[in-house]
């Protein structure tokens, strides 16, 4: 018989814990932020939910569809399914970033999942409560498919409302989340 | 006919052949005489061999006729049979015809006796031989008519071979007659042509020698002193014209002696002549005219007399130029006391050059100094400035080195560029690298985030994941930044090195240039210096060349005087001179010249 391994019941107890512990106060610290995924259209600056997309990549052959409605640029082939691709500089007359590479942010998933072309990587935003601004002081037309809109420094991000966008945009009632 | 010599050899040695092919032809005769008896005795033979031939069958048949009667009568059949078989042998043998050639008719009847007795033994004994087996009482009957017959046989044989020898005797006695008769006549051929060829040898031997003889003696009287003699000979061979054409030239001959007599004559006659003007010519009258004949001694008067003109016309010269020497001599007593005059006034003139000389002299040899002292100055100069040129020249491969040394340096700074490119490079895939983790542990915190409180704890490491993809793109762009800030020092530093290789090729060019003018003044010193090392040897030699001037001069002061004292030898000559030319017109005019013409 080889030696006998000794397995210290309250030490494991006690890694448990400070794991538990230390998720909890990452979860705590967590809930005092509005966290959200940001990217840059021209000098468009919005903001998704982070669980609201799905995949972002370099911009993959589009294939046009005829009589598609303004605002679609075409369809893309991912992993076997389509998805539309949307650009919304056409929709609200922005300019794109010539500098930058162009990126596709797949929002959604499944069937349900739609393309947006931005101008750079999507990178993770968090606000406090008081970053928030009133949605009336912004001007610019997208803030009518807005949620909410946070100040950061100088800049303005703007919180879409994908579903209500999508939703006028394809004119189709959209599904329950 | 046969006058010639030749044709006296000719016909000797035709006859000596016509001889020879008449002994030939006789000895051919009788070779053939002896070649028909040959052919008789030949013919015997056969005969005689034919014949020996028949005497040993009639003995062979008469022993096989007795063995047949013995094996009957003892009934040996097998020796029956055998001496049956050599019975019909032998009886061919026997009845076989036999040869006949060269016997006579009397031995011929008696061989064809021989024949017919054979037959009738040939006969008896193949009756004995058929009745011996069936009987032997009747065969022996026979055998005594057998014995009869052979018998016969026996002495018409005898007869034959009597014959036969008989004829063979005379045959031989034939041949031997035939054999003496040939060779009596070939030596008899032989003796005849010997006899007559050593006649006709004598004959033309003597042709040939007598005249030779009376040749001979001819020719030893003319050596004699003889010249009357002749040889005379008429005949028309060679020998004859050979002795015509000696007479002809002792005729030659003696003509020669008597034109050569009178020109003998001729001649003393004309030397007789022109002894007697030569003795007239030694009393020096050079009027006188040797006589001019037609032969040789013509000549030599002719000659002489030309002499006698010439002569005559040189002596009318020396009478002129006797007188013009007179007067020439005159003029030169008069001009050497002239000379002697300017003799002494140069002896003064060279007095006065001497004095010259030895302040030139003096000048030379400070010059030499001053030269001497400039050399030396030069020499120093010279080494001055081989030291700065080796200075220049060091200079100059040190710039060389430098500026290889900074072709080096710029050739490493642009390989350092070309890492710092590589670098850049690198950077970049980097950069890609941590671009496409981004956007994995993007994708990745996106799939967690769509997973709920499932994906809760992956998207803390894809958020981590995501800092540090982020932090290795500022990390990768600042050194981005660096090695472009690199690039940027790298070539303002190879600009910088261009400008200092640029500015190390004028260094070098200056110092190149000031090597050359270095060079350039190093070479005008060396020649400065050979210059006046030259001016301090001119000067030197200038020097002894002043010392051997001044010898000069003290010997012209010596030739001076001596040449005072020879122009006065010389005014003394030129009138013993004068006197000279009054002597030389006084002997002269001994000749008796003739008038000659202006």
């Amino acid at each position: 018989m080889g030696p006998t391994q000794t397995i210290d019941i309250n030490a494991l107890k006690a890694q448990v814990d400070a794991e538990i512990a230390a998720r909890l106060l990452i979860e705590a610290d967590s809930a005092r932020y509005i966290q959200r995924r940001g990217f840059c259209i021209g000098d468009l600056r919005l903001l998704l939910h982070l669980d609201a997309t799905s995949e972002v990549l370099e911009m993959p052959p589009l294939f046009r569809l005829p009589g598609a409605p303004t605002g679609i640029k075409g369809l893309a082939n991912r992993h076997g399914r389509v998805v539309p691709v949307m650009d919304l500089s056409v929709l609200f007359g922005l300019q794109h970033d010539r500098a930058a590479s162009a990126w596709l942010l797949v929002c959604g998933r499944g069937d349900e999942a739609v393309g947006l072309v931005i101008d750079s990587l999507p990178e993770r935003k968090r606000f406090v409560q008081d970053d928030e601004i009133v949605l009336s002081d912004i001007t610019h037309p997208i803030a009518s498919y807005a949620k909410a809109a946070y100040r950061d420094g100088q800049d303005i991000w703007i919180d879409l409302d994908t579903e209500e966008l999508f939703a006028a945009v394809f004119h189709v009632e959209p599904s329950s989340v | 006919m046969f006058v010639t010599i030749r044709a006296k050899l000719i016909g000797f040695s035709f006859l000596s052949l016509l001889f020879t092919t008449v002994v030939g032809g006789f000895g051919y005769y009788s070779n053939a005489e002896l070649a028909d008896a040959l052919v008789e005795t030949q013919g015997k033979l056969e005969a005689i061999n034919t014949r020996m031939r028949g005497v040993m069958a009639q003995d062979a048949v008469r022993a096989d006729v007795l063995q047949i009667l013995r094996a009957a009568k003892s009934g040996d059949a097998m020796a029956y049979k055998e001496a049956a078989d050599d019975l019909n042998e032998h009886l061919k043998a026997l009845t076989s015809k036999a040869a006949n050639n060269g016997l006579t008719e009397r031995t011929r009847q008696a061989v064809a006796l021989v024949s017919a007795d054979a037959g009738v033994c040939a006969k008896s004994a193949q009756s004995i031989a058929a009745l011996a087996k069936a009987d032997i009482g009747g065969a022996e009957a026979q055998f005594s008519v057998f014995n009869e017959a052979f018998k016969k046989l026996k002495a018409d044989q005898i007869t034959v071979n009597n014959s036969i020898a008989g004829e063979m005797g005379e045959s031989r006695k034939a041949a031997d007659a035939a054999a003496l008769h040939a060779g009596n006549t070939v030596l008899a051929a032989l003796v005849a042509a010997i006899i007559l060829l050593s006649l006709l040898a004598y004959y033309i031997y003597r042709r040939i020698m007598d005249p030779l003889n009376q040749l001979r003696q001819a020719i030893s009287k003319v050596e004699g002193g003889h010249y009357d003699v002749r040889v005379n000979l008429h005949t028309q061979d060679e020998i004859g014209s050979l002795g015509r054409a000696f007479d002809k030239l002792i005729d030659d001959r003696n003509s020669a002696l008597r034109a050569t007599a009178r020109e003998n004559e001729r001649i003393n006659n004309s030397v007789i002549g022109l002894f007697a003007a030569m003795s007239a010519l030694s009393e020096k009258d050079l009027t006188v005219r040797a006589p001019v004949t037609e032969d040789i001694i013509g000549t030599l008067g002719d000659a002489i007399n030309q002499l006698t003109d010439v002569t005559a016309t040189v002596l009318h010269h020396v009478t002129k130029v006797a007188g013009v020497v007179e007067d020439a001599s005159e003029r030169m007593k008069q001009q050497s006391d002239v000379v002697n005059e300017m003799a002494k006034e140069e002896d003064v003139i060279v007095v006065r050059l001497i004095s010259n000389l030895e302040t030139a002299m003096a000048s030379i040899s400070e010059v030499a100094i001053f030269a001497r002292d400039s050399n030396r100055a030069a020499a120093e100069a010279t080494k001055s400035t081989e030291s700065a040129m080796q200075t220049v020249q060091a200079t100059l491969v040190g710039m060389n080195a430098i500026r290889e040394t900074i072709s080096e340096m710029e050739k490493r700074i642009k390989r350092l560029g070309e890492r710092s490119q590589e670098i850049s490079q690198i950077v970049n895939l980097i950069n890609t690298i941590s671009e496409r983790t981004h956007v994995l542990s993007l994708n990745a915190a996106m799939q967690a985030a769509m997973a709920g409180e499932a994906g809760r704890g992956f998207a803390v490491v894809a958020e981590e994941v995501q800092r540090l993809a982020e932090n290795s793109r500022q990390a990768t762009g600042q050194i981005a930044n660096l090695v472009q800030n690199i690039q940027v020092e790298t070539n303002d530093t190879i600009a910088t090195v261009n400008k200092t290789i640029e500015q190390v090729v004028k260094e070098s060019d200056l110092a190149y240039s000031a090597g050359e003018r270095m060079r350039e003044t190093h070479e005008a010193t060396a020649r400065l210096v050979r210059l006046v090392a030259t001016i301090a040897t001119s000067s030197a030699e200038q020097t002894k060349i002043a010392v051997v001037l001044r010898a000069a001069a003290d010997e012209i002061a010596q030739f001076t005087e001596k040449t005072a004292e020879q122009l006065v030898a010389q005014n003394q000559s030129a009138a013993s001179l004068v006197s000279a030319s009054q002597k030389l017109v006084g002997a002269i005019s001994v000749f008796k010249l003739p008038q000659m013409e202006s």
